[in-house]
């Protein structure tokens, strides 16, 4: 039973000693600079990471979201890559209908079932992607890749020239068509050109040079192509799949005409409403009557999307990725969430065959929000693992342990090792009387986070509280009322209550109750705690809510001094923690011998 | 478990290297359970503990062994061969940290 006699003596007030030497002011203006303090050293964590690299996000980001971007995405996408498109404010693509980048000025778009979003932010964008959709994110200037590095870059802006793409940029760098010398700037470039060699990935050199001339679609090349006859703004008179006959009026730039140049379907159209250049590419028509064309992907964009999966799996496989210089933003990243509280479970490759060793070591970090930094080396494992990761998560005590996972189509296997890592254990103590001090003092030791939080300013001092992470001097009822503290009783928040009076108690008690905090536990004699529980019970507080509630609190040491009392508590938190029954190990002789028999049998065996 | 995760990190940030041992898996009694961290020096000094006693002692040296061949191993034991009178087994990994490519 637990120990009743412990608040008798503890909270009647008077005897608490008073901290004379006290010369820090714990008062009310105190309690919001702490917040406000908590407020610069999380903006200094960041500003920090900003300096130095980031993390790799596990994710591709594909900057251009034009046909053939789009294609490489769509490709990504089947694959069960996360994806995140960037493009300009004003996209000039024309064929707009198997183009994410219409989601820019559409909200969204659906092609070859799979559908693209505009996000307002990365964290949107990231939510987006997760889901098995793309995320389109307006970013002209390369703002994305350098706060959230991805593991998978692609410049597949088709800008013909590199405006800064470097292999540092991502684990995998890949860019699409000419102007970047693989091997120097990215580690693969792939072949945009129509030809034989379309799709190719080069791993050394660079792509074809662009020749000007479209390539070419049922005997027509150039005269297919609608470009500007002047400088001005763009205005359509046609939608894109509307049958045209040669010398129709397409629109206008400024107040020249835009004719069309054979029959067909117009296939593409750039947005009206756009400041062109002379000669830029308005649209095109299909040398066909085929409305169906306008939503299909080429198979040049196909071939580009399948060249870009060759060469990230090639690379991969090569493991041009830095694994060491990954592992340490990884442990870096790891230390970032356990500070803010948030658990994570960390992946790490420990044995596998010895044709794949290049992956040896790999880590995956898969946050609670279900997204992942780092990779085990292959997409297929970092999918596995996500997923796992994400149930493992929702529930209460995962354990670390060696897991197996599949590691080809042959059979091979992979030993994963999967550690679950909790943020560090919190304990918030209502009142600063002589049963805290110790409380606070062990539970430091036992590795516990500690916040006291008392109105009395003589108390609430560092001096009494050397080991405390956190010292609130304000009324209770205040410090109750703020959200930010209550949203930070969660899952990994011990609370006890031990104020001066029992009506104080009773007011932490009634604002916590409903919190997630693991363990609540309240002091006081059988007659007090009945008291206050008949209270809430008459408040519509349920008997279900209230067992959870120890109170009295303490398992029975039978101790009745402040230290004793404190170790009571925190006994009983820990068994509540680990599932123990706060009961000796052994109950008798009998007990321990038969037991080593079993051990024995069972080693022998 | 906080301070060893700062410290692998400043290992790194240093330019130094160490061994990150880790207690992936007991069958058994063993003294400490799965997920038990310690980090080794080249020097042989520990910081954090995956259950002191033989196996701490053994896991060192093997440690100092995974450091001159710069590359992790995944070390499967049995403590009943270690003579420890907990009787069980269990699985570490020891992760080769080096802070310098190359």
């Amino acid at each position: 039973m637990a120990v009743s006699t412990h608040g008798e003596k503890d909270h009647e007030g008077g005897t608490v000693p008073v901290s004379r030497c006290s010369s820090i002011k714990w008062g009310r203006f105190n309690f919001y600079s702490t917040v406000i303090f908590l407020g610069i050293y999380r903006m200094e964590a960041v500003s920090k990471l900003n300096q130095e690299e980031l993390t790799m996000l596990n994710y591709v980001l594909i900057k251009g979201a034009g046909d053939l971007a789009s294609g490489v995405a769509l490709t990504l996408i089947k694959a069960g890559f996360p994806v995140v498109m960037t493009e300009v404010p004003q996209p000039t693509c024309v064929r707009r209908m198997v183009s994410f980048a219409e989601a820019v000025y559409e909200g969204e778009i659906t092609i070859e079932g799979i559908r693209g979003r505009l996000a307002v932010d990365f964290k949107e964008a990231q939510e987006i992607a997760r889901i098995g959709e793309v995320a389109v994110l307006i970013d002209p200037q390369g703002k994305t890749l350098k706060e959230h590095p991805p593991l998978i870059y692609i410049d597949a802006a088709m800008t013909k020239k590199n405006y800064g793409t470097s292999m540092n940029d991502a684990g995998i760098v890949i860019a699409l068509g000419p102007g970047f010398k693989a091997g120097v700037d990215v580690h693969a470039v792939i072949e945009t050109k129509r030809g034989s060699s379309l799709g190719k990935p080069l791993y050394k050199g660079a792509a074809l040079p662009n020749t000007g001339i479209p390539g070419e679609v049922k005997g027509y090349t150039s005269e297919r192509v609608l470009r500007s006859p002047t400088e001005g703004i763009f205005t359509a008179e046609l939608k894109i799949g509307d049958q045209v006959k040669k010398g129709d009026l397409i629109g206008y730039v400024g107040d020249q005409p835009v004719l069309a140049t054979i029959n067909g379907t117009v296939r593409g159209l750039l947005k009206s409403g756009l400041k062109v250049d002379k000669g830029a590419k308005l649209g095109d028509i299909h040398p066909e009557i085929n409305r169906e064309i306008v939503y299909a992907v080429t198979d040049k964009a196909w071939a580009v999307g399948r060249g870009v999966m060759e060469a990230i799996s090639t690379l991969q496989k090569k493991g041009v990725q830095d694994t060491h210089r990954l592992n340490l933003l990884i442990y870096r990243r790891l230390q970032e969430e356990l500070d803010q509280e948030k658990g994570c479970i960390l992946y790490t490759i420990v044995d596998l065959p010895s044709d794949w060793k290049q992956l040896s070591g790999s880590h995956l970090l898969v946050l609670s929000e279900g997204f992942a930094y780092g990779t085990l080396g292959l997409n297929s494992l970092d999918r596995q693992i996500t997923a796992r990761a994400e149930r493992l998560l929702s529930q209460s005590a995962p354990s670390t342990g060696i897991i197996q996972l599949q590691l080809d189509e042959k059979g091979k296997m992979v030993k994963v090792l999967e550690e679950p890592f909790l943020p560090q254990k919190k304990l918030v103590v209502f009142g600063a009387g002589h049963v805290a001090v110790p409380l606070v003092e062990i539970a430091s030791i036992l590795g516990y986070k500690t916040v006291v939080v008392d109105d009395r300013q003589e108390l609430v001092s560092k001096e009494r509280f050397p080991r405390a992470d956190q010292l609130i001097c304000a009324p209770f009822e205040e410090v109750l009322h703020k959200r930010e503290f209550i949203a930070g009783i969660n899952g990994m928040t011990s609370v006890v209550i031990v104020t001066r009076g029992h009506e104080y108690d009773l007011m932490c008690l009634r604002n916590v109750i409903h919190s997630d905090a693991r363990y609540i536990g309240m002091i006081g004699s059988r007659r007090k705690v009945r008291n206050n529980f008949r209270i809430l019970l008459n408040e519509g507080v349920s008997r279900e809510t209230l067992e959870k509630v120890a109170a009295p609190i303490g398992l029975d040491l039978g101790g009745q001094r402040p230290e004793e009392i404190a170790l009571s508590i925190l006994a009983q938190m820990v068994a509540l923690e680990n599932g123990g029954s706060g009961k000796p190990l052994v109950r008798s002789i009998d007990d321990l011998l038969c037991s080593a028999r079993e051990a024995l049998l069972m080693n022998s065996g | 478990m906080e301070g060893l995760l700062k410290e692998v990190v400043d290992i790194y940030r240093r330019g130094e290297e160490a061994v990150l041992v880790t207690l992936c898996s007991t069958r058994g009694s063993t003294p400490r359970k799965a997920g038990a961290k310690m980090l080794v020096y080249p020097d042989g000094k520990i910081k954090g503990t995956i259950g002191g006693g033989e196996l701490e002692y053994r896991a060192i040296n093997k440690a100092l062994e995974v450091m001159k061949k710069k590359e992790s191993i995944l070390w499967e034991t049995k403590l009943i061969e270690l003579e420890m009178v907990c009787g069980g087994a269990c699985t570490l990994y020891l992760e080769y940290l080096r802070g310098k490519c190359g």
